[in-house]
């Protein structure tokens, strides 16, 4: 890891840490956050996930598709990664 | 009396929170450093509550195969309820944040671990100095012998090395007996005479007689010559342990490719030759046969390493990760010849004699059973035997029955079949100077122990 991806890596998890501790964002938000810093810096996997995501913030409007989005991303096993495929097909098809 | 503790001058020499920063620091980014750290320190070797707490977490986390990054011990910390306090983010992240990767985790851990010990010494002089205070007529022997007894203990440096005395020693030589006792009386009553083991089954019925098993601790040396089934017979331990019995051993290779490995398993595992396997030379059920034998290797406990440059200091730290991560309990080295030089100025049967002894050490720390293969001379000696003699538990050799053997010895005319001798050249715990007939399939792969014809 470079220097400045690290210094990145470091603050953002402290930051998404801090957040939770201060009870701005829930455990399960934080958790998934977290695990999203892991997949991008550290792993570099599930590319298309973050793509979709990066879709999903330009067109987020609070509406109820958003909540149905966000609850499907919180409770994704990352472990199963037949189960983020076929989530992941069914989030493009609500976006 | 002028015994006086200065709180100032001794705390300083009580703990060192920079070696102790180091140590988890270099565990969140450094898989060596996590193997190296959860062999040898314990949270309470942290002075610090709360880097206590990091390691732990760190330790639980890499036993469950997860590489304890920065991220995963939030996870893991807030989850448990551990982490709570913005204050604990921050040591935290200093930790996550100051990595300097130098090799010297060794000097670090040494450092914290020292720590751990002088605060040791610093409770006993404290615990003796009050006893010293508030008694002062007490028996002046009975005194010195606690506190030696208690000095002892502490420069111990690790917990094995108790010192039993004669108390425990009768107390432990009555249990093992009276265990043996009520097995014996198990086996004739429940199992009809079979001798259960004491460790992992060898894979050969004469063999675990004689044995009892491979024991946790336990240097096993097997020698071969080229050709004549070194791997072959690793392979059938590795089966007999691993998909028999559904334990985990790890299996450390430095002549064959993972294909190469893979290749044999399916011959192993399905009796068809290695050659037509090799070539693809076979028909469509036994092909099926092959995949079916596949789908057993997937359920086993077989770990494998090829690693063509091993040496004794990589076995040490892939055995501390797999008794860890997998809780292996048994690891076998195919085979020593070919691990590389510690020290070019050293000869071949120094260098062998100092890697048998190092596995011996391994074998005892962790509590596992480590099998050696070693290459025989064409004259079927074996370099510096007598050295890896004294230090292994059980020394095998694996020789083709020779030709007059079969034409003169009528114990050997009773296993037609045989082609082989498994010769125990030494056993700490029972018979040795046998040679147990056995059969050798050089083409399947396989191993057993020969039928015995009775004559009539």
């Amino acid at each position: 890891m470079q220097k400045e991806e690290k210094q990145l890596y470091d603050e953002a998890a402290s930051l998404i840490a801090d957040l939770a501790l201060r009870e701005v964002i829930s455990a399960e938000e934080m958790r998934f956050l977290l695990t999203i810093l892991d997949l991008v810096i550290i792993r570099r996997d599930e590319p298309e996930l973050i793509v979709f995501l990066k879709q999903w913030a330009q067109n987020y409007k609070n509406s109820e598709t958003d909540d149905i989005i966000k609850a499907t991303l919180l409770a994704l096993d990352f472990n199963d990664k037949e189960a983020v495929g076929t989530n992941l097909n069914i989030l493009r098809d609500l976006l | 009396m002028n015994l006086q503790f200065s709180e100032q001058i001794t705390e300083e020499y009580l703990y060192d929170l920079e070696s102790e920063r180091r140590v988890l620091s270099s565990m969140l980014h450094n898989e060596d450093a996590c193997i190296e750290a959860h062999n040898a320190l314990i949270s309470t070797d942290f002075y610090s509550p709360r880097n206590a707490t990091i390691f732990a977490l760190a330790c639980s986390l890499y036993e469950r195969e997860i590489h304890p990054t920065y991220v995963e011990i939030i996870k893991e910390g807030h989850g448990l309820g551990l982490l709570t306090h913005p204050r604990e983010l921050e040591e935290l992240k200093y930790i996550a944040e100051h990595y300097i990767d130098d090799e010297n985790i060794k000097y670090w851990i040494k450092r914290v671990k020292d720590k751990a010990r002088l605060r040791k010494f610093e409770a006993f002089l404290k615990e003796n100095y009050q006893r010293l205070a508030e008694m002062p007529d007490q028996d002046v022997e009975q005194m010195l012998m606690a506190a030696e007894e208690q000095l002892t203990n502490l420069t111990a440096l690790e917990i094995d090395d108790h010192v039993d005395s004669p108390a425990e020693m009768a107390a432990l030589g009555y249990d093992e007996v009276e265990r043996r006792f009520l097995r014996f009386k198990e086996i004739r009553e429940l199992y009809k005479g079979v001798i259960p083991l004491d460790g992992l089954s060898t894979g050969f019925e004469n063999l675990n007689h004689i044995t009892l098993g491979y024991k946790a601790g336990d240097l096993i040396i097997l020698g071969a010559q080229t050709g004549h089934g070194k791997t072959a017979f690793a392979l059938h331990t590795a089966r007999t342990i691993a998909v028999d019995h559904g334990k985990n051993i790890l299996y450390l290779n430095t002549e064959m490719s993972r294909q190469q490995i893979a290749l044999r398993w399916g011959s192993i595992l399905s009796g068809i030759e290695h050659d037509r396997i090799r070539t693809g030379d076979i028909n469509e059920s036994e092909l099926s046969l092959i995949l079916n034998g596949y789908s057993r290797l997937r359920e086993s406990g077989f770990y494998s390493y090829p690693c063509p440059n091993l040496t004794p200091e990589k076995t040490i730290s892939i055995a501390r990760k797999f008794k860890a991560q997998k809780n292996i309990e048994m690891m076998v080295v195919d085979y020593v010849g070919r691990m590389e030089k510690v020290d070019p100025r050293l000869s071949e049967w120094q260098i062998l004699e100092q890697i048998v002894k190092t596995q011996k050490m391994l074998a005892q720390n962790l509590k596992i059973a480590v099998m050696c293969l070693v290459q025989l001379n064409p004259d079927g000696t074996l370099q510096g035997a007598k050295r890896m003699k004294n230090e292994c538990d059980l020394m095998l050799k694996l020789a083709p029955i020779p030709r007059e053997d079969r034409e003169e010895n009528e114990e050997i005319a009773r296993y037609p079949d045989a082609n082989y001798y498994l010769i125990i050249e030494k056993n700490r715990d029972g018979r040795s100077g046998v040679s147990i007939p056995i059969v050798f399939d050089l083409q399947k792969q396989s191993m057993r122990d020969a039928q015995r014809i009775d004559q009539r």
